[in-house]
């Protein structure tokens, strides 16, 4: 029945990609004086820079919330001399003063998964984002965990500000997005226990509704096996759907990836073919709709039940991340009629990280993506 | 389907006729040294895997239930429901127990960042467990839940501030539960600031209720023994576990309470005091891996064993097959027969080589000669005989004897650790396989269920692999892959430490330098510690140092404290007395049993070395780099 169905926030939905991004931001500082809160990681990685460089280079008047983590391991000397260099590249940017450090203390052995939680501490701790008129999130050097927690934070926050009547600030999530760069950055060995993004436990361990079916959505990306055993072990779920990136930049990368996992989707897990769900892989917004929409589809044919319980793992890019993230806040949050969801987003940390690959040269694009603000008021 | 070794019995999806049918009832020998299990205070602990969650999931009222009805057409049934009725959980027309679990998650600690008085830790435990009673008590009377909760009905005079509904049926105690469920997770999903605590209760009633609350199902009065169910202690922040222990011992209800956990969840003084390494005050402590350990490793194997034909029976197209007549548990003679005699060949010349010019091992040399058997036979016994030529050597430069040693000499001088020793040097160094057969399965298991199941499901996977293959002539697992896969397993338990254990690194460089030395010291050529070293010790005065002693005055030895509690709480070292040195007593500390087939050790207790704790500190800092340093230092 269609006047059942959720009404989805992000569709129509602002993205900007790569060529347009300095057009973008320079017509949006033109509108008026803008004082920007750009929030990024501390980290290794080559692509951590890309949006602050650009911000810079369209004159943007900028303050820096850094995201300095801390696994209680220590780094390599390779990465060290990353983090380094682009802690440096920052100063010479922005300038010290305008440079706030915010340490986290993330997971690292011992299956300590307080990571999520840890973070929403911190940004709570941080200072005022509501002295601003614009927040960028720059995900592309943070862990994943953290990325999806800062801008759940962040939105849930101005949302809850703008909903009482109070300033509404745009949030922008950005990143620069490149499979290959991921891959070689994503070496390294993982926790081995299972954490839940802070706002989404999807009432996993609730008694009352532990007989309510729970559905698993896994969006997949490479060389995930690992991730899928643990996460499943930890849900425990009666229907897998998962999810492929297609379209995509590499026509063959959906089958790749179904290739190179058949033996735990289809022998272990068993799953059903047609359980396979798309996603698109170079859209968040895109990807956010069709993840939304299968959750959905769970929601209203699993209500006679009592309910459902849906998990969403983001194994795959950080772009897809933000579309799992959007779809499930909007869940959680959104204008949805009748009983809602249980939201769970049950992700692996990377316990002890590899020394990245990647390089210099390694071509990405940059995307931004307008979350909230400003476009919705119209 | 999935590699039934992999299933973990205690999980959501196993059925309960499932899970009944894969217990081993072995595991319920465990029991004959607790005095009251039904109206005392049991705690049960073990590494991760010991089997812990299955045993409590089995005293809950639905798998009690088919125990007793399947027992009748299943005989591994059969034996679980006699041990059942031998320590009084069911009796002859059932069950006679109402167990009621409640699994405690991290999400506890979660809250305790927050909720330093334990006030919503209280809340939710007593809202838990009133839902694991609503739950249990239909699942006793067969009737399905949630539907039938407004059939069921619950009395008890609450005392005063007491939340717990006086007297309610299910449906009405479900929705009080539920009140506090949601609370909790609209609290712990909120994404704004976190609120200060209120509400919350002062007191741990559920215990209370569960023990007196007089219940009815449509059959009548509830009338049987009454055991809480605690799993998975380990998860809670610790003075939320301290506060629950605390109250649970102090309240004497007229219940029985199981509290299962992790060892991770001990501290130093609950794992490694004397008292405890003694087993003193302890009797209502079931540890499952020392349980299982010195007289009881054999039980522990025939339990293992069943468990392994449970799970292999469950496979597509294993049929009924034997999983252990597929375990080749002898050498393919044909393909090594060259290789042990061309080692024969060399010991010989090796020998001569000792002999020189005088005529000392003549005889011995010709004992060999004249040796018959197999080629495996020989050369173990050329290669006992290097090992005591290699003894001999040294004795024989200290006393200036260069007479010829008679073969009655050979013989007196050697022993089976001897003889095991020289086996795994000889297969050592024809790269010969080491670690296959039913024995060794059970022995790398190091007494946990998991560790187990773990090796035999990788050698079970490879096998089914086979039968698919070749279904006419399933062919037996050869001793060379075996060994290859149990390796395998090995190494990837020695990937997996930095991650799985605080101070991980510290405790891998101790576990290198421990295995390095173990090595040296296994394959010095006079074996003096046959058949191997797989462990070190300290003494119990540098335990009590260690241990014993408040924190500010040995700041120094914290890290090599956490390191060794650490190390013993994930079953990686086990801690065992022995006063048999010179009448001074020493904690000895084997190596997990995977360990030493990292290390490439042999398998056996036994074999051990003192070291003080200036060394282990060094080798926790330096790693397997130690020793090389310690040699330098020798040869200054």
């Amino acid at each position: 029945m269609s006047d059942d169905k959720a009404v989805m926030r992000w569709d129509p939905y602002s993205l900007t990609r790569d060529a347009e991004f300095d057009g973008f931001w320079r017509a949006h500082l033109g509108k008026r004086d803008r004082l920007i809160l750009l929030v990024l990681g501390r980290g290794f990685d080559v692509r951590a820079l890309e949006t602050a460089t650009r911000l810079k280079g369209v004159g943007a008047n900028v303050a820096v919330w850094l995201l300095a983590y801390d696994n209680g391991l220590n780094d390599s000397a390779k990465r060290s001399a990353l983090t380094q260099a682009n802690y440096n590249g920052l100063v010479a940017l922005f300038g010290t003063a305008a440079i706030t450090p915010i340490d986290i203390a993330i997971g690292g052995t011992a299956g300590e998964t307080a990571t999520s939680r840890n973070t929403k501490a911190a940004l709570e701790a941080a200072g005022d984002c509501l002295l601003f008129d614009d927040v960028v999130v720059d995900i592309s050097a943070m862990p994943r965990l953290v990325a999806m927690t800062t801008v759940a934070v962040l939105l849930a926050k101005l949302d809850g500000v703008a909903r009482a009547g109070g300033k509404s600030v745009n949030l922008h999530v950005t990143t620069a997005e490149s499979v290959a760069a991921d891959n070689d950055a994503a070496q390294g060995t993982l926790q081995d226990q299972v954490t839940l993004v802070v706002g989404f436990s999807g009432q996993l361990t609730s008694q009352t509704t532990e007989n309510w079916p729970r559905v698993w959505f896994p969006v997949l990306g490479e060389r995930q096996q690992a991730r899928l055993d643990l996460i499943r072990d930890f849900i425990d779920p009666d229907e897998i759907c998962p999810v492929i990136p297609f379209p995509s930049r590499a026509p063959r990368r959906g089958d790749e990836i179904i290739d190179e996992h058949r033996a735990i989707l289809f022998d272990e897990f068993q799953i059903e073919p047609a359980n396979i769900l798309l996603a698109c892989e170079y859209n968040p917004f895109e990807a956010y709709k069709q993840i939304f929409v299968a959750m959905d589809r769970y929601r209203r044919a699993l209500r006679e039940m009592g309910g459902c319980k849906a998990f969403v793992s983001p194994i795959s890019s950080k772009l897809l991340s933000i579309g799992v993230l959007l779809a499930c806040y909007d869940h959680r949050f959104g204008d949805v009629s009748g009983e809602r969801l249980d939201v769970g987003i049950p992700y692996v940390e990377t316990a002890v990280y590899g020394d990245p690959i990647q390089d210099e040269q390694s071509a990405y694009e940059l995307y931004s993506m307008w979350i909230r603000g400003e476009w919705e008021e119209v | 389907m999935r590699n039934p070794f992999r299933i973990r019995a205690s999980q959501r999806s196993v059925s309960d006729e499932e899970f009944v049918q894969l217990f081993g009832a072995g595991a319920l020998d465990l029991m004959e040294k607790v005095a009251d299990p039904w109206g005392g205070l049991v705690f049960l602990r073990s590494a991760p895997g010991g089997g812990k969650t299955s045993f409590l999931r089995l005293l809950t009222p639905r798998p009690l239930r088919l125990t007793d009805q399947l027992a009748d057409t299943d005989q591994q049934v059969k034996e679980t429901r006699d041990a059942l009725r031998d320590v009084g959980a069911l009796a002859s027309s059932g069950p006679d127990l109402l167990g009621t679990m409640v699994v405690f998650t991290s999400e506890y600690r979660e809250m305790a960042g927050f909720d330093r008085a334990n006030a919503l830790f209280r809340e939710l435990v007593n809202s838990r467990i009133v839902i694991a009673t609503l739950r249990a008590v239909l699942d006793r009377a067969g009737r399905a839940y949630p539907e039938d909760l407004d059939k069921i009905h619950f009395d008890w005079a609450p005392e005063s501030g007491a939340t717990i509904p006086a007297s309610a049926n299910g449906r009405d105690l479900f929705e009080w539960a539920s009140e506090i469920e949601r609370g909790f997770y609209e609290r712990m999903d909120d994404l704004g600031v976190t609120p200060p605590v209120k509400g919350g209760h002062a007191r741990l009633d559920g215990l209370k209720w569960f023990a007196h609350v007089r219940i009815r199902d449509p059959k009548g009065p509830v009338e049987v023994k009454r055991v809480l169910l605690l799993d998975e202690l380990q998860t809670l922040a610790p003075g939320q576990r301290t506060s629950l222990i605390e109250f649970v011992t102090a309240a004497r209800e007229q219940c029985g309470v199981w509290i299962a956990e992790r060892l991770e969840a001990l501290t130093h003084r609950d794992l490694l005091s004397e008292g405890a390494l003694k087993d003193r005050d302890y009797e209502g402590i079931i540890q499952l891996e020392r349980r299982w350990s010195g007289s009881k490793a054999k039980v522990f194997g025939r339990f293992v064993e069943s468990i392994a034909n449970l799970r292999a029976a469950k496979a597509d197209g294993f049929e009924n097959r034997n999983f252990f007549t597929l375990i080749e548990e002898h050498d393919d003679l044909t393909a090594w027969s060259e290789r042990f005699d061309e080692a024969s060949v060399k010991i010989e010349h090796l020998i001569g080589d000792a002999n020189g010019n005088g005529n000392r091992y003549d005889n011995w040399l010709d004992e060999g000669r004249g040796r018959s058997g197999s080629a495996l036979d020989r050369a173990l016994h050329w290669r006992t005989t290097q090992i005591l030529v290699a003894r001999d050597q040294r004795r024989a430069q200290s006393s200036f004897d260069f007479d010829a040693l008679a073969s009655q000499e050979l013989e007196k001088r050697g022993s089976s650790a001897t003889e095991r020793a020289a086996e795994h040097f000889l297969r050592t160094e024809v790269e010969a396989p080491i670690y296959f057969g039913k024995d060794v399965l059970s022995a790398v298991s190091s007494s946990n269920v998991d560790q187990y199941l773990e090796v035999a499901g990788e050698l079970f996977e490879e096998i089914l692999a086979k039968i698919r293959f070749r279904r006419e002539q399933p062919m037996p697992l050869s001793p060379e892959r075996q060994d290859a896969l149990i390796r395998k397993v090995a190494a990837s338990r020695w990937e997996g430490l930095v991650r799985r254990l605080p101070r991980g690194y510290e405790a891998r460089r101790l576990l290198e330098a421990i295995g390095e030395y173990c090595r040296q010291q296994t394959f010095r050529e006079n074996a003096p510690y046959a058949p191997g070293v797989t462990g070190i010790a300290i003494t119990m005065q540098d335990r009590a140092l260690l241990i014993d002693s408040p924190d500010d005055d040995v700041r120094h030895l914290i890290p090599l404290r956490d390191v060794l509690t650490s190390l013993v709480a994930h079953n990686l070292l086990v801690p065992k007395l022995d006063h048999q040195n010179n009448g001074k007593s020493l904690v000895v500390f084997y190596l997990n049993r995977l360990l030493c087939v990292q290390f490439g050790l042999p398998l056996g207790y036994g074999g051990w070395r003192a070291k003080s704790l200036k060394d282990l500190m060094h080798w926790q800092e330096k790693g397997a780099k130690a020793e090389t340093l310690v040699k330098e230092a020798t040869l200054v």
